[in-house]
């Protein structure tokens, strides 16, 4: 007689929570900026990581932009090890768009009823210092147009001076701001973004459909909510 | 205002750059938690000085704690050719201030090192107290690693390198017990003596994350069992038996179980209801049970009223299954709109899918028997007969959108649109079980053609033992990862042969 509780289950099949980390690496964020980058990220992974949960369901991908946009593939988080960034070149931020919303298209799991369950509502973050050098607003109006394979929240943080807010807002769905950037600022926003992944892939296992944003704990103070 | 001591320790962090640019970084992410940990611990500062070092084949240079993963970032874009220069670490501690006490030197390995090592580590072993060699990732080589150790340090092999966080925690754990207390303490893990044999690392079979942890919920309001189970006969010939337990996510949260399930007769028929609370939803698992228990309520009633029994027409008892089901549908949206009233709260707050069965079996003539089946279905989750030549039937249409997780829920219907969620079948096939259940389990069946048959027999053996509720229970226990919600599990078994 087989054992009660020793349904076997086949692992192959995951439900994901796909990421996206959009990173600005023009130029002008060379030096500390980037080091402070390449710390969050790590960071991120560490936090993330260490959440049972998170852990595993979350997938991340990190499109990078400067002269042209990088996409790496969605990779599970056991898997993924945070890349090195170096930062030179201009602001491609629509590339970076266009290559987000190709990933959408391609990677992100639709549900099939009785054939397989889909990913969960990918969430998007977008960090700059800088205003696109391309053309980045059929890209910015494609992402939110989307029916299908819609992102379940998109925050854009934009640091320092350069940045403008009517870009961001026709990006983005939320819209953060960090005057200065200051690597333990940027730690904060990353330690934010952490948490709002934790709290996604808790309430990603239940969320009432339709387009309502997948719901973030607030933003640290040291972030202007614009 | 610090206190120092006249004498000082030295602990010296040597992070070998040469390797696997991977490695490394990892390594050094979590080298610089470590070092926060340790300068963190009150008092560890008066009796140990910490420096943290970046070495290759040219030699070491000093870093700090804050500053070695830029280290990292900027020096491990060219290849490697040579490994880590052993000379450079012992040239290092010959130059660095002594404190009075000891050097004790932890080494990270990422890969083996400059060749002829062995000739320089006698004069680094009669300089300081103690080397530590961890051996990080699979470039890096026990046997060397245990080399270039000395006692008290000892050997530490880390890989796969998921095991890196572990190995520092101990080192930290280790350090601040000896230096942040005057007491030395036992050492911890070492694996000196044996190292494990070193082999490529394979995925690891689930995610190297934290421990779910199991606790109890801080808000006690409105205590809900972490396991519910039910036993109930039901018509003639057949028996409901349900089974909800808490699944890991809410334990790890501390929180409550928010499904629940009911069961109810009304001879001939059989009625069984689950909910499944929404998770962002704070009192949804009262929902769950209000909803679950008022459906049960209206359609018993419902069937009792009904006046089709008298005939033998199946059109008549679909019709009658119909209705009652959509009373159900209707008490429980009403029952939980009178609760979120009473409790003065929105209705939202109790958010919860809801999922009916009302099923009869009916004797049409001697050679016809046709089970007479309504359900409801508002949100995920699945209802479905298994027959006995091993098929299978859903039996609702599961209301998901897109994506995983998106689904709607009872308070977000109108009453009047509730009978749009309603299903009538007649089947005339040899129904084995009828079984409702909620998505934490419905979702872990793809593809169900696979699966199904796992779970159906699964519970044909829980159902035939002597205690079917508690192996029901035991059967929705599994393991799955990725799988952390709620389960509920609710059946109607066929206890003997069909009468003839």
């Amino acid at each position: 007689m087989m054992s009660m509780s020793a349904i076997q289950f086949d692992e192959t099949e995951t439900r994901r929570l796909p990421v996206y980390l959009l990173l600005d690496c023009s130029g002008s964020m060379a030096g500390p900026p980037i080091v402070a980058v390449n710390n969050g990220v790590g960071l991120l992974y560490r936090e993330l990581l260490n959440n049972p949960n998170a852990s595993e369901t979350v997938w991340i991908s990190v499109i990078t932009f400067a002269k042209d946009a990088t996409r790496l593939p969605l990779t599970e988080l056991a898997k993924f090890t945070p890349p090195t960034l170096t930062a030179n070149g201009p602001t491609a931020m629509g590339a970076a768009l266009r290559e987000l919303n190709t990933a959408l298209d391609t990677e992100v799991i639709a549900s099939e009823p009785g054939k397989r369950r889909g990913d969960y509502k990918p969430l998007a973050f977008l960090l700059t210092d800088g205003v696109p050098t391309d053309e980045w607003k059929s890209a910015a109006d494609a992402i939110k147009a989307r029916t299908r394979g819609r992102l379940g929240t998109f925050v854009a943080l934009g640091c320092g001076d350069e940045v403008k807010v009517d870009v961001l807002h026709a990006i983005a769905d939320r819209v953060l701001l960090m005057r200065d950037l200051q690597g333990e600022h940027l730690q904060e926003f990353f330690r934010w973004v952490s948490a709002s992944i934790k709290q996604a892939s808790v309430a990603a296992a239940r969320m009432g459909s339709g387009t309502s944003l997948t719901p973030m704990p607030p933003p640290p103070p040291t972030l202007q909510d614009v | 205002m610090t206190t120092s001591s006249p004498r000082r320790s030295a602990l010296l962090f040597v992070l070998d750059v040469t390797g696997e640019q991977r490695v490394v970084y990892r390594v050094a992410v979590y080298l610089q938690d470590l070092l926060r940990r340790l300068g963190a611990a009150p008092g560890l500062q008066a009796r140990a000085r910490i420096d943290v070092l970046v070495g290759d084949a040219h030699g070491v240079r000093p870093t700090s704690a804050e500053r070695v993963l830029d280290e990292v970032l900027h020096t491990t874009h060219q290849p490697r050719l040579e490994g880590l220069r052993v000379k450079g670490i012992s040239d290092a501690a010959h130059h660095l201030p002594s404190e009075g006490g000891g050097f004790h030197v932890f080494v990270l390995l990422t890969r083996d090192l400059f060749p002829g090592w062995q000739y320089d580590v006698p004069d680094l072993h009669g300089y300081v107290a103690s080397v530590t060699g961890l051996c990080c990732g699979p470039q890096a080589k026990p046997e060397t690693a245990r080399l270039l150790s000395k006692e008290p340090g000892g050997t530490r092999v880390v890989n796969p390198l998921d095991e890196i966080q572990k190995q520092f925690d101990s080192i930290a754990t280790w350090l601040i017990a000896n230096f942040g207390d005057p007491t030395p303490v036992a050492l911890p893990v070492v694996l000196a003596a044996d190292p494990p044999p070193l082999q490529p690392s394979p995925a690891p079979a689930r995610a190297p994350g934290g421990k779910w942890r199991v606790l109890e919920p801080t808000d006690r309001s409105d205590p809900t069992p972490h396991e519910h189970v039910a036993l109930i006969n039901g018509a003639p010939g057949w028996r409901l038996i349900g089974a909800s337990r808490r699944g890991k996510l809410h334990a790890n949260e501390g929180t409550y179980r928010d499904d629940e399930f009911a069961l109810g007769t009304a001879p001939p028929w059989n009625l069984v209801a689950i909910a499944d609370g929404a998770g962002s939803c704070r009192l949804s698992r009262v929902g769950a049970r209000v909803g679950s228990q008022a459906a049960i309520d209206a359609m018993a009633h419902s069937f009792t009223s009904q006046e089709q029994h008298r005939t033998y027409d199946p059109e008549a008892w679909l019709a009658g299954a119909r209705q009652a089901v959509l009373a159900g549908l209707v008490a429980a949206h009403g029952a939980v709109a009178a609760e979120a009233d009473r409790r003065q709260i929105a209705m939202h707050d109790l958010s919860s899918t809801l999922l009916l069965i009302a099923h009869a079996v009916l004797l049409v003539a001697p050679d016809d028997r046709r089970h007479i089946i309504g359900v409801a279905q508002v949100g995920d989750g699945m209802i479905c007969a298994a027959f006995g030549g091993g098929e299978f039937q859903e039996l609702g249409e599961p209301l998901t959108g897109y994506y995983s997780g998106e689904t709607i829920f009872l308070t977000s219907v109108a009453p009047g649109s509730l009978d749009r969620y309603i299903r009538v079948h007649t089947l005339t096939g040899p129904v084995r079980v009828l079984a409702a259940m909620t998505d934490g389990i419905a979702d872990d069946l793809y593809p169900r053609d696979k699966q199904l048959p796992i779970l159906f027999q699964a519970i044909a053996s829980a159902t035939a033992s002597a205690t079917p509720d508690r192996n029901l229970l035991a059967v929705i226990g599994y393991e799955k990862r990725d799988s952390a919600d709620d389960r509920t599990l609710a059946v109607l078994v066929q206890t003997g042969e069909e009468p003839q």
